[in-house]
């Protein structure tokens, strides 16, 4: 989803919303764009894969589009705790779900994995520059990253796969992420090369 | 620690699941309304992480070094080119269409750990670390990849040298003590 030309960029959530009710698409699309690294963080705590994510993230914000447009956001105020209602709801929905589920991996879930399928994308300018970036951690710094945000384990995954404590692994993690959040931010002198 | 490093680390251990169900509940409705608001940059930036980290999920991850087997296996797909460094190499320009630049650097490592290589130029101005190096144990040669742009900083804009740094395996005083073990110059033809 790409950021709407007209929208009113620095607006205020009440504001925006209200604009959305009112029935202005631009808006509602702003809104939309803001919330979805919110619902995704929401879903990522909870489930493992990226498709996962994107269809939570998917049906939320279907859920709260269908909503807005038949008026059922009473408080515009408060749009941000009717998205958060939205994906708590569907998790609870989901958690039901997923014991179903559950008990179907256990049987088949072996068959199931060798079919996943990931999807090709094309290198960016910000991909180069996170494996930049990357080449300059620790070894350490490294796994650690990648076990999160790579191999999607949870924090106590983590320290396991690691052989450290969880309070090491996460201060470890704490500063990778914080070390390559400034170095990708900062233009590098091969872009300028290009 | 800034306020902004806190936000970043405690938008980490959400993630990460790190932080307790009861704490992540309050942390929600903050995340989310800061999210509305369009004032959660650490949010952006771990989001855009994930993703980008997924392209290296289909790369076969971070690791920093290759064996040979691995580079000879890249080697046979299209739009890759190969640049073999010895002591002193000139490197000449490559197909435009090259995608993916893959190399090897001629030194023997065995027996070395800790294992560093700063980029600098001739006349000692830093450019780039390369942290933890991982060397092929068959023959103690670097053997490397990256993209095409970025192969091209390295090789093609300038003079510059890679000095390798290391430590000895082992226990007693040479494994404490660093020392260059090579440098290997690389020349723009």
């Amino acid at each position: 989803m790409s950021a709407p030309q007209s929208a009113p960029s620095e607006a205020d959530a009440a504001t925006l919303a209200a604009q959305a009710l009112a029935g202005d698409r631009t808006a509602e699309a702003l809104l939309c764009l803001r919330l979805s690294p919110a619902i995704r963080a929401f879903a990522r705590r909870r489930l493992r894969s990226q498709d996962a994510t994107r269809e939570f993230q998917q049906e939320v914000l279907l859920i709260f589009v269908e909503a807005l447009r038949a008026g059922r956001l009473e408080d515009p105020a408060r749009v941000a705790g009717f998205v958060l209602g939205i994906c708590r709801n569907l998790a609870f929905d989901r958690v039901r779900e997923r014991e179903r589920r559950g008990k179907l991996w256990e049987l088949y879930g072996e068959s199931v994995s060798a079919c996943d399928v990931v999807q090709p994308t094309e290198v960016t300018v910000e991909i180069m520059r996170l494996e930049d970036c990357l080449t300059e951690l620790s070894k350490r710094a490294r796994e650690a990253v990648w076990l999160s945000y790579g191999e999607l384990l949870s924090h106590a995954e983590v320290s396991m796969r690691l052989g450290i404590s969880e309070g090491n692994a996460r201060v470890l993690r704490h500063r990778a992420v914080h070390a390559l959040k400034q170095c990708v931010a900062t233009p590098k002198r091969w872009e300028a090369l290009q | 620690m800034t306020a902004a490093d806190d936000a970043l680390a405690l938008l980490d251990d959400y993630l990460s699941a790190a932080m307790s169900d009861a704490h992540a509940s309050d942390f929600e409705e903050r995340l989310f309304a800061e999210a509305a608001a369009g004032r959660a940059p650490g949010l952006s930036y771990l989001d855009t992480l994930f993703d980008q980290a997924q392209w290296f999920v289909m790369r076969g991850g971070f690791s920093s070094g290759s064996t040979a087997e691995q580079i000879a296996e890249l080697r046979k797909l299209p739009h890759v080119h190969y640049i073999d460094v010895e002591a002193d190499t000139q490197v000449g320009a490559w197909p435009e269409d090259t995608k993916y630049v893959v190399y090897r650097l001629d030194v023997d490592l065995r027996g070395y750990e800790n294992i560093d290589v700063a980029i600098v130029t001739p006349e000692g101005e830093h450019r780039k670390w390369f942290r933890d190096v991982v060397y092929d144990p068959k023959d103690g040669a670097l053997y490397g990849a990256c993209d095409a742009p970025l192969a091209a900083s390295t090789f093609r804009h300038e003079p510059l040298i890679a000095r390798i740094h290391a430590s000895r395996s082992g226990p007693g005083a040479a494994a404490l003590k660093r020392e260059t073990v090579a440098e290997l110059s690389v020349t723009p033809k």
